[in-house]
């Protein structure tokens, strides 16, 4: 029997994906730990399976990119919490457009700094720069510029799941620990991961992370050109 | 039908965005463009809270799915990782450590100034 003639319909990839995503998500339903995110054990197994059984990549894509396509409608959509969280941007909007400013700043530098003096490619340091927005838009930006997407997806998670466990004790190091600082940095330096932490602290710390997002990823839109202009890339 | 009407205004503006990059050359996401589109038409009262509301609780409640495939492409590229890898985790983690605070503490320092000067405004 002929598996391709099943594998490069666009079903494969899109039941596949689909299937991984909600098998873990019940499997860990109950689970507290970032480790045990659906998103990674979903992936793995993904690759896993295509490698195992030889499907190249190509073939899981037919289904796949219709699944991407939708990411674009999805990052409107995230217009629609930021406008929700509307008045809490209004009534601390010098705080929070400073902050997120200055951190989106620091994350696109640092990432492509340490990426070029640590000795990694300018591909990677490119890839490396979106790391702090939702994959979704790191994805955006990485193709737009140079970068490789699917190097900045696996950035951002890396990026997401280290803030989530160990973001809050650091900043109490700091003696940080006010719901708005709280949850825009942790929104900032770790999009959806970093709000999924925030929303544990408390609503409002929450409600701060979602802004975060958005704006994060608004500013790194715009700053990234120019940041990697700066750096001859 | 009214969850479809929200996810037209999404793709209209999504498609607006893309347009809009297109015609000008700028290197900035069209999806993004799109994201403060929707926001503006929201602001302005042209598009209703309502209207959009239902489509975009589903469209990133599936957020994870979408976005899925796209990383899962990393099977393509493994072979660039090989003997880098402590480099790749060291630079997303330190860099990802300034990021959060410096955000925190920007953002600590001017509501602290902004109180203050409220404050000194009331006496």
């Amino acid at each position: 029997m002929d598996w391709s003639l099943i594998t490069t319909s666009p079903l494969f990839g899109f039941t596949l994906t689909t299937l991984a995503l909600v098998f873990y998500h019940r499997l860990f339903r109950q689970a507290k730990s970032p480790l045990l995110s659906p998103f990674l054990f979903a992936l793995i197994s993904i690759i896993i399976l295509l490698l195992a059984a030889k499907i190249p990549y190509s073939d899981y894509e037919k289904g796949a990119s219709i699944l991407s396509f939708f990411m674009g409608p999805a990052i409107v959509a995230l217009a629609i919490p930021m406008y929700k969280q509307f008045d809490k941007l209004k009534a601390n909007a010098l705080p929070i457009l400073l902050g997120v400013t200055v951190g989106v700043l620091v994350s696109v530098t640092s990432g492509v700094l340490l990426s070029l003096l640590t000795g990694l490619s300018k591909e990677m340091a490119i890839s490396m720069a979106p790391k702090g927005a939702t994959s979704a838009i790191a994805l955006e930006l990485s193709e737009t510029l140079g970068g490789n997407p699917a190097m900045s997806v696996t950035f951002v998670n890396i990026t997401g799941i280290f803030v989530y466990s160990f973001g809050v004790q650091f900043l109490r190091l700091f003696k940080i620990k006010e719901p708005l600082p709280l949850g825009i940095s942790l929104g900032t330096a770790a999009h959806a991961i970093g709000t999924k932490r925030a929303m544990e602290l408390g609503d409002e710390e929450g409600a701060y992370a979602s802004l975060g997002i958005g704006l994060a990823g608004v500013l790194t839109s715009l700053f990234m050109p120019f940041v990697l202009r700066l750096f001859g890339l | 039908m009214d969850r479809l009407i929200g996810f037209l205004y999404i793709l209209l503006c999504n498609f607006a965005g893309d347009l809009i990059i297109v015609l000008t050359g700028l290197p900035f996401p069209g999806a993004v463009l799109g994201l403060l589109l929707m926001l503006a038409l929201l602001l302005l009262k042209v598009v209703k809270l309502e209207q959009v509301e239902s489509a975009s609780t589903l469209l990133i409640s599936f957020m994870l799915l979408f976005i899925l495939p796209g990383a899962v492409k990393v099977m393509e590229v493994f072979d660039k990782f090989t003997g880098i890898i402590p480099q790749i985790f060291g630079v997303a983690i330190i860099s990802a450590l300034l990021c959060i605070l410096s955000t925190a503490w920007v953002s600590k320092w001017v509501s602290k100034m902004k109180n203050r000067f409220r404050k000194a405004g009331n006496a």
